[in-house]
């Protein structure tokens, strides 16, 4: 029940915020960032957020960092990439855009479980350079508190941010209608009334498309 | 905190639903995450009048099917998928992640470059 909660508020919010990935990746190489700005703030916030849950009893038994192994970790985000720039879409976007009416996605969700399953005995060579925990992380390498370097890396990025501001619209790409339509982020498909308000409103507030999926993020827990 | 509560040690992330299952160990809290964004993503549709039932062309199914199985075996490999490691692991400030996330830009520059031409005759994007 507890995970059936958190994808339903993830996958409303990623709709909703018509978040995507492939999009932030692909307008970051057309130098739009809208995208890539709302995900910026929201890993920063999220970060803190999570430094806060895993100081409470709730976050003892969770996840704190993952193994870092540079050929797995290269090779893999490769792998991702050129399957997102292939499918023109994440795999959270394949699941929430199969809920908005989507059919086609059902065939990406197929190819992305015969994927996993196809290479789920494979093991590439490399060393485990850093281990799981908190040792795998930004803080433990410093040997710095979570808490500590996370409010200063928000600080930094949230001040980079405000120096990079400027009219939303003008870095999206978004036409005069609110309708985002250049930015690759929605197909389209914003529909009537409501959802074109949606769009013109995500324009404007670039930080909260990131923001809520972050929130609903560190609300279930951190992920491998 | 909802996967805590669940009795995971991990929340927002795609990999190891479908090796789970196939292995016989199903990780119950995951499937049921993955359900619900697919759930939340159409009562979000629905609430806004974005909701339409729509097909892909062919050259799409074939890009869905062909990037599918990619994002699959790379989460996998990479030990997290844009999810697990965009925003998850981003926020837990992983050295791994931000390495995944850096190529995964790169993967997605690549590719594109690589398929400009076919990119132009798109229907529908993500």
């Amino acid at each position: 029940m507890a995970g059936l909660l958190a994808g339903t508020a993830m996958g409303y919010v990623l709709q909703r915020g018509q978040l995507c990935f492939h999009a932030m990746f692909a307008d970051a190489w057309h130098r739009r960032f809208l995208l890539f700005r709302g995900w910026a703030l929201a890993v920063v916030l999220g970060a803190v957020g999570l430094a806060v849950v895993f100081a409470t009893p709730l976050g003892q038994s969770l996840n704190t960092g993952l193994p870092f192994r540079p050929v797995a970790n290269v090779v893999g985000g490769l792998l991702i990439g050129w399957g997102m720039a292939i499918a023109q879409i994440c795999v959270s976007g394949l699941l929430y855009k199969f809920g908005a009416g989507m059919a086609g996605a059902v065939v990406g969700i197929l190819g992305w479980i015969g994927g996993e399953i196809a290479v789920r005995q494979v093991r590439l060579p490399g060393p485990t350079v850093l281990p799981g925990g908190d040792d795998g992380t930004i803080p433990g390498l410093l040997g710095l508190p979570r808490l500590l370097v996370a409010v200063l890396v928000a600080a930094i990025v949230a001040g980079a941010l405000w120096r990079w501001r400027g009219p939303a619209a003008a870095q999206s790409g978004a036409t005069r209608d609110g309708a985002v339509l250049e930015t690759g982020q929605s197909d389209g498909r914003v529909g009537n009334g409501t959802g074109r308000r949606w769009a013109s409103l995500w324009a404007r507030c670039w930080w909260s498309g990131g923001c809520w999926p972050q929130s609903v993020g560190w609300t279930s827990g951190p992920a491998p | 905190m909802l996967a805590a509560v669940g009795g995971v040690d991990f929340g927002p992330s795609t990999v190891g639903a479908g090796a789970g299952a196939v292995a016989g160990d199903p990780n119950w809290w995951l499937i049921a995450f993955l359900l619900g964004i697919v759930g939340g993503g159409g009562i979000a549709a629905r609430s806004s009048a974005a909701f339409e039932l729509r097909g892909e062309t062919r050259v799409r199914y074939l890009r869905l099917l062909v990037g599918g199985f990619l994002l699959g075996a790379g989460g996998w490999i990479a030990g997290g998928c844009n999810l697990g490691h965009g925003l998850s692991g981003m926020a837990q400030l992983n050295v791994s992640s931000i390495v995944v996330v850096i190529c995964m830009a790169l993967g997605v520059g690549h590719a594109r470059a690589m398929t400009r031409p076919v990119s132009r005759t798109r229907t529908s994007a993500g």
